[in-house]
């Protein structure tokens, strides 16, 4: 056992924290460099007080929490479908209580940060007898390390493909439902990315609601198209993968007849379906907040966006450093073009950008090796 | 059938060159490919194949790569070495969808001596190397292309694959259809007549001197 430790501790989580490194540098800036070396317990005991006291507060930072389990936990899975990562599957000959130990151990380790941060939370809360609120902090942790253990666990030991997929296989067959090509890099990610796929959904859902449903009636047009595209943002992961399923597993497609705006309307296709859980809550929510050209044109922007995202990380060559400081550019470019000349010219600057990028970099693209 | 001009191969990041073709024609015919691992056979094949970019120019019956590129690739099919297709696509799926883009006929006779046709209808991701290396055959069979372009073809192939493939080379060749095979493993010359056979040494495309 003590081998499979080390493996993994080699394996997951030390690249998981060299990777990660820009990431969790810019969070000890946001927590540590914002405030002044004087101010900073006070700072973290009025952050610590207002999630004593505030339920709705806590809320937010357990989904945080989540989403940073989330990442932890898709990193491990990542890992173990990588051609390099197959080795890890022999895991599954050690007896069950081995492996959940392990797991846990694994899982331990990738969410410390957390942990840490809230051992002094519940100290903090303890220190003013706050014992429920102690207990949900608590419980909330183990669950969190259970649930990245019981991922891990599910992974390694899939010995047949989920009831669902099943499901739908079986679906598939009875209606002699064949996939086209437009449906491929969908079915991708309804079958090997459900779970980036709903931690995408989940924050960006949650994003709108705080401004269509918490602050509808104090709605600020503003602010929204500020934070509108972190929701657009939040899909580049996704966008990344699913060029790079095409370009690995779709790779052969290369040989074929098909004229790079075919490919790009596949894209397209795809990124029309998985923006429209937050196209349909926006206009289901709206009520009357934004007038209906921004209304309509929020949603035509993101899809622009996306097949931005794509034609970046086509002509970043699937470098993701280089593809994410492009995002981050194209972010503040965005900002600028809104303000500028406007949301519906903006949506058109997008839109013919992205058909560019895309068409000069798809058929000289070739991965770094 | 092939011509190759100026032909450049390198990597991203590589200064280096891995292959340089000045220029090249070939008729129609079967030519084998040969060199240690690591010469820039696969790229070659690739680059004429289309999947990867290249400086220089390639023509298939007259028709450039990058000026005609739809019509290209409809005269040049290709086989990986080690294929790989997404696990949720089942090999019917992927077949309907060469062969809609291919056009042209679906080669049933040599899916059904490969005994493809058992398998074709479960999804990829349960297939042996072997199984997937067959699907990869019959999607490079398929359609009415002036060149097949063959890396590897006979690794992971049971013995009795391995002379139906020899014999469906022959038999397409007779059809007119043009090969061009990479493998370390000789072609058994009473079954496949080669044209040419060619090295790859010090960068260089050359012909084989016996």
């Amino acid at each position: 056992m003590k081998q499979a430790a080390n493996i993994l501790n080699k394996v997951m989580v030390r690249q998981f924290y060299t990777s990660n490194a820009g990431f969790f540098l810019f969070f000890l800036f946001f927590f540590f460099g914002i405030v002044q070396a004087g101010h900073i317990v006070s700072y973290h005991l009025s952050l610590m007080q207002a999630m004593i006291t505030s339920p709705l507060f806590l809320f937010v930072v357990m989904t945080g929490w989540l989403l940073y389990n989330i990442k932890c936990t898709l990193f491990c899975t990542d890992k173990l479908q990588q051609d390099d990562g197959q080795f890890l599957f022999t895991l599954s000959a050690l007896p069950f209580l081995k492996q959940v130990t392990v797991f846990t151990a694994v899982s331990t380790a990738l969410y410390l940060p957390v942990l840490l941060y809230s051992c002094f939370l519940v100290a903090v809360a303890l220190a003013q007898k706050a014992v429920t609120f102690s207990v949900v902090v608590i419980l909330c942790q183990l669950l969190m390390i259970a649930f990245g253990s019981t991922v891990i666990y599910r992974s390694i030991n899939k010995r047949s493909e989920s009831r669902l997929a099943g499901l739908v296989a079986t679906c598939r067959k009875k209606l002699q439902l064949k996939l086209g090509y437009h449906a491929f890099i969908m079915a991708y990610v309804f079958t090997d990315r459900k779970l980036v796929f709903a931690v995408v959904k989940l924050f960006s859902l949650l994003l709108l609601s705080m401004f269509f449903i918490r602050n509808g009636d104090s709605f600020d047009a503003d602010l929204f198209s500020i934070f509108y595209p972190f929701c657009i943002i939040a899909h580049a992961r996704l966008v990344f993968t699913c060029v790079e399923f095409n370009e690995t597993l779709l790779h052969y497609n290369r040989n074929l007849p098909l004229h790079w705006l075919k490919v790009a309307l596949t894209f397209l296709v795809t990124w029309i379906f998985i923006l429209l859980p937050e196209t349909l809550f926006m206009l289901i929510n709206n009520q009357g907040n934004l007038p209906a050209g921004i209304l309509l044109s929020q949603p035509l922007t993101a899809m622009a966006m996306l097949m931005l995202f794509t034609g970046i990380a086509y002509a970043s060559a699937l470098d993701m450093e280089r593809y994410l400081l492009f995002i981050f550019v194209s972010y503040i470019v965005l900002l600028i073009l809104q303000k500028a000349i406007g949301y519906p010219a903006t949506l058109v600057c997008c839109a013919a950008m992205a058909m560019m990028i895309f068409k000069a970099h798809y058929y000289s693209f070739e991965k770094e090796k | 059938m092939l011509s190759i001009r100026n032909f450049n191969k390198r990597y991203p990041a590589s200064e280096m060159p891995v292959l340089e073709v000045p220029s090249l024609s070939l008729a129609p015919g079967i030519y084998w490919i040969k060199g240690e691992n690591g010469s820039g056979k696969t790229s070659l094949i690739k680059s004429i194949a289309g999947l990867v970019p290249f400086e220089g120019s390639i023509e298939v019956t007259g028709l450039d790569i990058r000026l005609q590129r739809m019509a290209y690739c409809k005269a040049v099919n290709y086989a990986a070495a080690e294929p790989q297709y997404p696990g949720f696509l089942t090999g019917a799926e992927l077949l309907d969808f060469y062969h809609a883009a291919k056009g042209g006929n679906l080669p049933l006779q040599l899916m059904e001596a490969l005994g493809t046709t058992h398998f074709i209808n479960s999804k990829t991701a349960v297939y042996s190397s072997g199984m997937m290396k067959k699907l990869s055959l019959a999607l490079a069979f398929t359609g009415e292309p002036a060149l097949i372009l063959l890396d590897e073809p006979f690794i992971a192939l049971d013995i009795a694959a391995v002379e139906v493939l020899q014999k469906a080379i022959a038999a397409f060749s007779e059809k007119g259809f043009s090969f061009i095979i990479t493998s370390h493993q000789p072609l058994d010359q009473q079954l496949v007549h080669t044209t040419a056979t060619f090295v790859i040494k010090d960068r260089l495309l050359l012909p084989e001197t016996v």
